[in-house]
C-alpha cells in the first residue's frame, strides 16, 4: 500500500494525542498550577487535531467530511470520527470544569480515558478489518496501535514532568510501557513476516484448475490509480534497514535515554520516539500488500 | 446507509462473463467509458490523455493472462468490472453512506454527492473494481448501467448494460442471477461458472465461465504437421514469394 504522509501523520500524531488524553483522564498528569490543566489540554488536543486535519488532507472532498460521522453502525472509519469528536468535546468540558472549580471531575476523566482508547482502537480497526490486506487483517493489529499510543503518552508525560517539576516519577512505568509495546510490535512483525496468503493469481482468476496463471498483458500501458494506491513496492534491503532504525528510535534509544538521568535528554525522548513511530507507520503501509495486485502480475 | 440489506435481495442482477469467447478487443471497455462519461454522475475523466503518463478512471478493464496447462500455454482475456458482491465489503466500510447496495436488485452504487473521496472502499474491494476519478475526486464504479437497464426511453434491445450490448462476441451476458431459471443462471450451471477470490468471502453476483479445453492444441498433436501448421507457412510463389525470401534473408 502506498505510504501516504497524510495518513502516516494522522495515525501517529492522533495516536500520541489520544495516549496523552488517556493519562490525562486518569489523572496521571502532574499539575502545579491550574493553568497547567489548560496547557496540557492544548498539548493533547493539538496533537489529536493536527493528526485529524492531516487525515482530512487525504480526502477528495474535505468539506463533506462531516458526513463521515453518519455510518458508525457499519464503518470503522465513521466510528473513529465519532469517537474522536466525542473525546475532544469531553476533554474540553473536563478541563473547563477542572479549571473553574479547581477540582478534577474524575468520573468524566475515566470516561475520557476509555474514549481515548476506543478511538485508537477504531483507528486501528480501519486497517485491521480489511480482509484484502493480509498483513493488517489480524486481531493483534489494534493492540499494537493501543500499546504504542499509551506508551507514547507515558513518554511525553515523562518529559512534561521534567519540564514542570524538574524530575520524573514515571521512569519505571514508562520502562514497562516501552517493553510491552516493543514486545507486542515484535510479535506482530514476526507473525506478519511468516504468514502465507491463500490468495494467488490462480484463485484471483479462478483458472488455477487449468494451470499456472501469469499476467501476459496489463489492461493499459500506464500505471493506473489502483496500482499507484495499492501496488507500492519497497526494496527488501530498505525494509530491513528501516525496521532496524524504527526499533532503535521507537524503543531502544528511548529506554537508554530514560535511564540516563540527564534531564534534557529525557525531555528529548518524545521526539526520538515519535520519529521512530513515523518510520514504523511508514513500514506498516509500505510493506502491506493488497490482494488486487494479484491481477496485475504479482504473486504474494 | 452503508449497512448491507438485512436479507440479500431475491433479484441479483449481474453479469456472466465467458472467458472462452472473449477475444480481448476492449470494445466493452471503450463503450462502458463512452456511456458512463455522459451519464448522470460526473464525467469519467482522463488526465493527460495524449501525453506520457496518462491516467483516468475506467469502470471495466481487460487483463490478459497466460495459463500454463499440462500441454500448452493458453491465452485468456479477462474482463473485470464490479461483481456486485452480495457481501460487499466496499459498502460497509464507507463512512458517509455514499456507497450502498440496492435492496431491490442488489446493484452496488456510489452517491457521488455524498462521497468524500477517502478511497477506503477501493481498499476494501479485492477486485480493483473501484477507481478514484482523478479530476472529480469521487469514487467511480460500474453501475451495471442502471440508467440503461430500466430506461424506457431506450429501445428494448438497448436495455442491457453498454458493455453487454457492444461485445462483438457475446462474451458478456446480463441477467438475474438470483433466479435459478434465468439464462445466466442456466449457463453458470451448465458451464461450471465460478467466483473470483472465493476465499475473500464477498459472494460475488457476477460469475465467470471457464475457457473450454483447446483440443486441437494438445501437445501430442504437434508431432504431426496438421492443416493448421501448413496454413501458417504457405508456399508462396511469384512476387510475394520473392518478397518473402528476401525479407527472410534480411533477417
Ligand atoms: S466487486 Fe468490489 S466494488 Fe464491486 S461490490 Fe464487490 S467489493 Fe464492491
Ligand atoms: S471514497 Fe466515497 S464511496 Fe468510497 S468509502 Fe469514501 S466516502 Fe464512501
Ligand atoms: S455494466 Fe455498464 S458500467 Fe458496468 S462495466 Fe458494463 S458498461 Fe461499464
Amino acid at each position: 500500500m502506498r505510504p501516504a504522509w497524510s495518513i502516516i501523520v494522522f495515525t501517529s500524531l492522533s495516536g500520541l494525542g489520544f495516549g496523552l488524553l488517556f493519562w490525562f483522564g486518569l489523572g496521571f498528569v502532574v499539575i502545579n498550577e491550574l493553568i497547567d490543566v489548560i496547557l496540557f489540554t492544548v498539548l493533547g488536543v493539538m496533537a489529536v487535531s493536527i493528526g485529524l486535519m492531516s487525515s482530512l488532507l487525504h480526502l477528495g472532498h474535505p468539506k463533506r467530511a462531516w458526513r463521515a460521522l453518519s455510518q458508525w453502525r457499519s464503518s470503522w472509519l465513521s466510528r473513529e470520527g465519532v469517537c474522536a469528536v466525542a473525546t475532544i468535546l469531553c476533554t474540553f468540558i473536563y478541563s473547563g470544569v477542572w479549571y473553574i472549580y479547581g477540582e478534577r471531575p474524575s468520573a468524566l476523566g475515566l470516561f475520557i480515558a476509555i474514549l481515548s482508547l476506543l478511538t485508537v482502537w477504531t483507528t486501528a480497526m480501519i486497517y485491521a478489518s480489511l480482509r484484502t490486506v493480509l498483513r493488517w487483517y489480524h486481531p493483534l493489529t489494534p493492540w499494537v496501535y493501543l500499546a504504542l499510543s499509551v506508551c507514547g503518552g507515558l513518554i511525553t508525560l515523562n518529559a512534561w514532568e521534567q519540564i514542570i517539576v524538574g524530575q520524573s516519577s514515571l521512569i519505571e512505568i514508562t520502562t514497562i510501557g516501552l517493553v510491552i509495546a516493543f514486545g507486542v510490535k515484535s510479535i506482530w512483525w514476526k507473525r506478519a513476516g511468516s504468514q502465507q496468503s491463500e490468495s494467488t493469481p490462480e484463485t484471483a482468476t479462478g483458472l488455477g484448475s487449468l494451470g499456472q496463471v501469469d499476467l501476459l498483458m496489463s489492461p493499459h500501458t500506464e500505471e493506473n490509480w489502483l496500482q499507484h494506491e495499492m501496488g507500492f513496492v519497497v526494496a527488501r534491503r530498505h525494509v530491513y534497514r528501516l525496521s532496524q532504525i524504527a526499533v532503535a528510535l521507537t524503543f531502544i534509544l528511548p529506554l537508554a535515554l530514560l535511564w540516563s538521568g540527564i534531564s534534557w535528554l529525557i525531555m528529548l525522548i518524545p521526539i526520538v520516539h515519535f520519529a521512530g513511530i513515523l518510520i514504523e507507520r511508514w513500514l506498516f503501509f509500505a510493506e502491506a500488500k493488497h490482494v488486487v495486485t494479484l491481477f496485475y502480475g504479482e504473486r504474494h | 446507509m452503508t449497512m448491507l440489506p438485512e436479507e440479500p435481495s431475491a433479484k441479483k442482477l449481474g453479469l456472466v462473463i465467458d472467458l472462452d469467447i472473449c477475444v480481448g478487443c476492449h470494445a466493452c471497455v471503450v463503450n462502458c467509458k463512452e456511456w458512463n462519461t455522459g451519464s448522470e454522475g460526473a464525467p469519467l475523466s482522463d488526465v493527460n490523455a495524449y501525453g506520457a503518463q496518462q491516467t483516468g478512471a475506467w469502470l471495466n478493464r481487460i487483463h490478459t493472462f497466460e495459463v500454463k496447462t499440462d500441454s500448452v500455454a493458453q491465452v485468456v482475456h479477462f474482463p473485470k468490472s464490479c461483481l456486485h458482491c452480495t457481501d460487499a465489503p466496499c459498502v460497509t466500510v464507507c463512512p458517509t453512506g455514499a456507497s450502498y447496495k440496492r435492496v431491490d436488485d442488489g446493484i452496488v452504487l456510489v452517491n457521488e454527492d455524498h462521497c468524500i473521496g477517502c478511497g477506503l472502499c477501493a481498499w476494501a474491494c479485492p477486485y480493483g473494481a473501484r477507481e478514484m476519478d482523478p479530476v472529480e475526486q469521487v469514487m467511480k464504479k460500474c453501475t451495471l448501467c442502471v440508467d440503461r437497464i430500466y430506461n424506457e426511453n431506450l429501445p428494448e434491445e438497448d436495455r442491457v448494460p453498454a458493455c453487454v450490448r457492444t461485445c462483438p462476441t457475446g462474451a458478456r451476458a446480463f441477467g438475474d442471477l438470483g433466479d435459478p431459471e434465468s439464462d445466466v443462471s442456466q449457463s453458470v450451471r451448465d458451464r461450471g461458472g465460478f467466483d473470483l477470490l472465493p476465499e475473500q468471502e464477498t459472494s460475488p453476483v457476477n460469475k465467470y465461465l471457464p475457457p473450454r479445453e483447446k483440443r486441437h492444441l494438445v501437445a501430442s498433436d504437434r508431432s504431426q504437421p496438421d492443416s493448421q501448421t501448413e496454413l501458417q507457412s504457405p508456399d508462396v510463389n511469384g512476387f510475394w514469394g520473392w518478397v518473402d525470401s528476401t525479407l527472410t534473408k534480411l533477417g
